[in-house]
């Protein structure tokens, strides 16, 4: 790993102490010996009050590259979470995550958490990642509001 | 007429003795390293220590003028000092080694040279070499070359611009939506049969299932939707290891007509493209091509397919797995024939196997005279580095650098452009801010020490304010800061530090505009058989440095169009270097980890170049040798 990428690292983890929106947590893992791993994050982002997702406190794994900040940090929910852009895996399909889209350097861990929140009440229906939630949210919202409620139960806050 | 007597006119005898008793390491004998071999033998240095990890390759034999077909599998480090012997004046000394093993190659073995050459293919190991400079403070001279350019930058530690000063290129990654689901060009379709395809198939073994509790949902539906596609993945596998080639028009059917199907079925993502169409053949002719430069018909490549999956089954049975090699004919022809289908159904041209194997193999042609072109000029550069050269200024920021100006789109009509060396940048993590010093660790100072204890010391002696943090660098494991302090009562032999381990002790007070104390890092060196109790500090002189945020003061909210999607965005046509998904589990980046990764390689000129880049050109970007 470049030396730019652990900097970087360590001054998003004193920017994130100093300042992090309600309710958000982020924090490094550890490592089987202890230490923690500044390459991989975990982080919870609880949906946006006033929506299908209030409910809930959505866990997410943040990995690192070794050219970060170059490159975009791979950011998931756990697999086979129910969001029209998110993957079965569990990867989220948003620009700002995508080099080749609008990744930049210079985008912080509290603008791309709140970015994924954003995402949760405003799925892009022009970029499916599956079919499931896909389908319920251009088919049948009503089948697609309950499933986003049921889910929000599971992850509750 | 003896061979140092043009020397000896150009430096004189003075410089001449002293190039006699001039000790150089050169990292590397591979393109260039075998050039530059060659060349400061010629040049009568005193002694030359060679260090080379790999062995000799066929493809190596056009342009590594050192080795001979019978030296194929031989390390090359000792095959080219064995080539060069009887004609060299020098004391000659090969390791076969890779440079970054601590144990072979300690601190204290690097301090041992006047200057370092890199002749390097990889950017991990030339950010090592340049660390292990700042270290010891001693000249480097780094190079690198890609098809007709390359370039050579002297560094002179915390003086000039080191490697790490500048950014680098690093090879291009695809969103996942687009190799998975949308590829619009043929590299997409190669990543997809090289990175995912293949690596389903051939090289991964699975875990068992997928368990309840991490799906997110308890809907039994939705539970056996996502089972089944997960096992559907796994059923394939399981179709490839039977060995019952009865299995391959399962396979063929499954991953170009049913999940093509399958992907037709959300409409949305065809809105605004071309729909797919499924594959039409599912049979074989029994007539498979063979002619490799050949661009083959959809028919061809369907037939191809067909062999060489049941060839690469048969071998499942005697390999526990195959992992994809552009020079393992089976897997580039898999590879090839999927990513050729692939792209017929998405309407997107064929290529011959030839040029998919560069595709896939991120194949750069690496140029003999290029080569020897920058080896004659990191060997002369040295002159002046070591300060041999009267009559001009050899101060760091007087000595040029120099790279293709087609390397860097400058239009110009020369070939070289050679601007004086930069200044560090003030910003670099390596070669500014930071003091760097060993440190001895014996084994009763391993046994009585907590990192506590050690922490301590080092704050009070060198004047850190109470907010630090202490990294090891090597495993970049984070072992203490501010809201970490679990370790801290961790004896010192409880964490593994070894002769090697790089600890970073940094200043982490946050308020814009603060004194930071510089940073130290610290190479340990672990003596055990010492019985020496007191832990000793040696002293550096306390430099602060003013704190800056990189973010500025407060970071401005991403404009709502940024979280927009735009995948209809054109995509630029060039040629694409690599190929990584973005998705996908972690480990896959160090399957290969043995084998020196091509990808590793990329490398952009020194800033002095990037300055004066226009868009750059899509070929300059690689320096494999």
């Amino acid at each position: 790993m470049s030396s730019l990428c652990l900097q970087r690292l360590q001054e998003e983890r004193k920017k994130w102490r100093k300042d992090h929106p309600y309710g958000f947590f982020a924090k490094p893992t550890k490592k089987v010996d202890g230490s923690m791993n500044l390459q991989k994050w975990e982080a919870g982002i609880p949906g946006r009050d006033g929506t299908l997702w209030k409910n809930g406190l959505y866990p997410l794994t943040i990995e690192y590259p070794d050219d970060y900040p170059s490159k975009p940090p791979k950011v998931k929910f756990p697999a086979g979470f129910y969001h029209p852009n998110v993957y079965p895996s569990g990867t989220i399909c948003l620009s700002i995550l995508n080099e080749d889209q609008d990744w930049r350097p210079a985008i912080t861990l509290k603008q791309l958490l709140l970015g994924v929140q954003d995402l949760l009440d405003s799925p892009n229906p022009n970029s499916p990642a599956q079919e499931p939630a896909w389908r319920a949210f251009s088919k049948n919202i009503k089948e697609y509001e309950k499933k986003v409620s049921d889910q929000a139960l599971r992850y509750t806050k | 007429m003896a061979r140092e007597t043009n020397l000896i006119k150009c430096i004189g005898t003075e410089s001449y003795e002293k190039l006699r008793n001039t000790k150089v390491l050169l990292v590397g004998a591979g393109g260039i390293g075998c050039e530059l071999l060659k060349d400061l033998l010629l040049l009568d240095v005193g002694e030359i220590h060679i260090v080379d990890l790999d062995t000799i390759d066929l493809s190596n034999l056009n342009r590594q003028f050192l080795f001979r077909k019978r030296d194929i599998k031989q390390p090359k480090s000792v095959t080219a000092v064995k080539a060069v012997q009887r004609y060299s004046n020098s004391k000659l000394v090969a390791y076969q080694n890779n440079i970054m093993d601590t144990e072979a190659f300690p601190l204290a073995w690097f301090g041992q040279f006047s200057i370092v050459y890199n002749a390097l293919d990889n950017l991990a190991a030339r950010r090592y070499v340049n660390k292990m400079c700042q270290f010891t403070g001693k000249p480097l001279i780094e190079s690198g070359t890609s098809g007709f350019d390359g370039y050579i930058q002297p560094i002179f530690p915390s003086v000039t611009e080191c490697f790490d000063c500048t950014a680098k290129e690093t090879p291009t990654t695809f969103p996942v939506c687009t190799i998975r689901s949308t590829p619009s060009r043929l590299i997409h379709c190669v990543v997809w049969a090289k990175n995912f395809l293949f690596g389903q198939l051939f090289a991964e073994s699975f875990d068992e299932g997928v368990s309840d509790q991490n799906l997110g949902t308890d809907d039994q539906q939705e539970i056996a939707r996502i089972k089944e596609e997960t096992n559907e993945l796994h059923a394939l596998q399981r179709l490839v290891k039977s060995g019952d080639e009865t299995n391959v028009s399962h396979i063929l059917k499954k991953l170009f007509v049913d999940d093509i199907n399958k992907l037709l079925k959300i409409e949305n993502i065809w809105k605004t493209r071309v729909k797919p169409t499924p594959l039409s053949i599912l049979e074989s002719s029994g007539n498979p091509p063979t002619d490799l430069a050949l661009t083959w018909t959809l028919q061809e490549n369907v037939d191809k397919f067909i062999e060489v999956t049941k060839t690469l089954m048969s071998r499942l049975k005697v390999e526990p797995f195959i992992e994809f090699d552009k020079d393992d004919e089976d897997t580039l022809l898999f590879v090839s024939c999927a990513a050729n289908i692939r792209s017929h159904i998405f309407h997107i041209p064929a290529k011959s196997v030839f040029d998919i194997k560069q595709m896939a193999g991120n194949i750069i042609p690496a140029i003999a005279t290029t080569n020897a072109i920058i080896a004659g000029l990191s060997s002369l550069v040295s002159l002046r580095v070591l300060d041999l050269v009267s009559n001009v200024s050899n101060a760091p920021l007087d000595i040029p650098m120099a790279f293709t100006a087609r390397a860097s789109s400058i239009a110009t009509n020369r070939y070289l452009s050679n601007p004086t060396l930069a200044p560090k940048n003030p910003n670099c993590s390596v070669s500014s801010n930071i003091q760097r010093t060993v440190l001895k660790l014996t084994q009763p100072i391993l046994d009585n020490m907590t990192l506590y204890n050690l922490n301590q010391k080092i704050i009070s002696k060198y004047g850190f304010s109470g907010e630090f943090s202490v990294l090891d660098t090597n495993t970049n494991s984070l072992l203490y800061d501010f809201d970490f302090d679990d370790l801290e009562g961790r004896k010192l032999s409880r964490f593994n530090f070894k002769t090697g381990s790089v600890l970073l002790y940094k200043d982490e007070e946050m308020e814009e505009g603060a004194q930071l104390r510089q940073s130290i890092e610290f190479y340990l060196e672990i003596s055990p058989e010492s019985s020496e109790e007191e832990l000793h500090l040696v002293d550096l002189p306390r430099y602060t440095y003013t704190y800056h945020s990189p973010y500025g003061d407060e970071e401005q909210d991403l404009d709502d169009t940024a979280t927009e999607f735009n995948h209809d965005k054109t995509e630029e046509d060039h040629f694409a270097i690599e190929t990584l998904i973005v998705d996908d589990e972690p480990g896959d980046d160090n399957r290969n980890s043995l084998k020196r990764q091509l990808s590793n390689s990329v490398h952009s000129p020194p800033s002095k170049a990037v300055k004066l880049n226009s868009p750059q050109s899509d070929d300059d970007l690689i320096l494999l040798d």
